[in-house]
């Protein structure tokens, strides 16, 4: 989802933060960006997922046919139980073999202790390396949920049952606003995912004014819900029913599309 | 033990989308390992040796790349495809090691391996699949200059100031160009997909 407050070169900055190219300022303004708007992460996991589409264009090669058994057999030994990484290294042809025997059993001895103690560290390292991506998997999915708890710490924060129109029958979700914030995220589950150059729409019926107030716009994203900052006060004046409409990208927002979803009465 | 796998079971796993398989394989059925890496070995194992430029190396980069993804059970469908996960891993490792290996013996490895190229036809498939047809078609509307950058910073993980020494260029029009090609990438291929 894109929003219009965001700054004009947003796709440079975030190809730059996936390409690792950032100047600090640069790099300050983007944690700015992603903190404020998590759901930019959908376009950092787009553009990450373009530089890596470049894997996709070489020439798939076969590997080896004994490749093939060795990881097998190796899977199926350490599932039983046995040693199987240090078994595979050593089927394989060992590359300092003339240093062995150059240098007598002295050096051999070394070379045994040294390579034990690589072993030894090197299975630390890989150790401490799948704690390291476990913690970051955990760090990623907290910093996911807070916004939607920090919203509903707020006091006056409203929450509603959003349901899909017959257009989108098997969609469900719930629409939570703090007026207080200006903030609304919307967590929707299995509203279809759009068409090239549609968007979703928000919109708020309020008491007192006499159509629709537009409040943002979104896609749909993996992580199940959007955070929107509405681009209207009017969007947290109480309002008493909420929409949530497709349109296209050009279409103005002084009216909505086809209805999606719309909130519980 | 691991479960008794029968050929028909395995056969019928073999029909099952990722996320079966992967179900199977944390269920303790190791042979599902077998599934997943008939279907993904010849992505791995190509990516490796574009990027080692060796097979001895691309090899043992491979068996490390599934030994780990096996071990170390990491994967959640959640933060993309397990094709995606796979290839990242093996980047990264691939890069890793590049790093390791320094420079010079990159440089002689490189040279090595476009000498190999030209005598020896490499043993390999080429999948036209749809998505590398899509992203080739995308990759066409970089410039030269563009697509040549975003290639050695994916292939070889130098950085902007090693690319900009190695083509010769000043620092800022690498960044420049790496970004604006990378926004066209993401572009074309969210018209094409």
């Amino acid at each position: 989802m894109v929003s219009a407050e965001l700054p004009e070169n947003w796709q440079d900055l975030i190809a730059g933060y996936v390409l690792g190219n950032l100047s600090e300022e640069e790099a300050a303004i983007v944690d700015q960006l992603l903190s404020d708007r998590p759901e930019l992460m959908q376009e950092v996991q787009a553009f990450q997922d373009a530089f890596h589409s470049l894997a996709e264009v070489i020439p798939t090669e076969q590997p080896p046919a004994r490749l093939r058994e060795t990881i097998l057999s190796s899977v199926g030994r350490e599932f039983n139980g046995e040693p199987s990484r240090s078994s595979v290294a050593l089927n394989r042809p060992p590359r300092s073999r003339w240093m062995v025997g150059a240098g007598g059993a002295i050096a051999a001895g070394i070379l045994l202790a040294l390579g034990l103690r690589i072993a030894s560290l090197n299975a630390q390292l890989q150790q401490a390396n799948a704690k390291i991506e476990t913690l970051q998997q955990d760090l990623q999915q907290a910093q996911t949920a807070r916004p939607i708890l920090n919203t509903l710490r707020q006091p006056g924060t409203l929450v509603y049952s959003l349901q899909g129109s017959d257009r989108a029958n098997a969609a469900s979700g719930s629409l939570v606003m703090s007026a207080e914030k200006n903030q609304v995220i919307i967590l929707v589950n299995n509203l279809p995912e759009l068409p090239s150059g549609q968007i979703y729409r928000l919109w708020a019926k309020v008491p007192t004014e006499t159509t629709l107030a537009y409040c943002g716009q979104f896609n749909t994203n993996e992580q199940g819900f959007v955070q929107l900052t509405p681009s209207d006060d009017i969007c947290g004046a109480n309002p008493t029913q909420m929409f949530i409409t497709i349109d296209a990208l050009s279409d103005p927002t002084t009216r909505g599309g086809p209805v999606m979803m719309q909130t519980r009465t | 033990m691991a479960a008794d796998f029968s050929q028909s079971e395995l056969s019928t796993l073999r029909q099952q989308p990722d996320e079966a398989v992967l179900s199977a394989l944390r269920q303790g059925q190791t042979q599902a390992l077998e599934v997943l890496y008939d279907r993904y070995a010849s992505q791995v194992y190509g990516l490796a040796y574009r990027i080692l430029g060796n097979s001895e190396e691309a090899e043992d980069l491979t068996q490390d790349v599934f030994l780990t993804f096996w071990q170390k059970d990491t994967y959640q469908s959640s933060r993309g495809t397990l094709k995606t996960f796979l290839t990242t891993l093996t980047r990264s490792r691939a890069i890793d090691r590049l790093r390791a290996q320094g420079t010079r013996y990159r440089f002689l490895q490189r040279w090595q391996r476009i000498s190999d190229q030209a005598t020896i036809p490499l043993i390999e498939t080429l999948a036209m699949s749809e998505q590398s047809d899509q992203v080739r078609s995308a990759l066409a509307f970089l410039s030269e200059s563009e697509r040549q950058i975003l290639e050695i910073a994916y292939y070889e993980g130098l950085s902007q100031s090693e690319i900009a020494a190695r083509l010769n260029l000043p620092l800022g029009t690498v960044k420049t160009r790496s970004r604006q090609g990378l926004i066209k990438l993401r572009q074309r291929l969210q018209l094409s997909r």
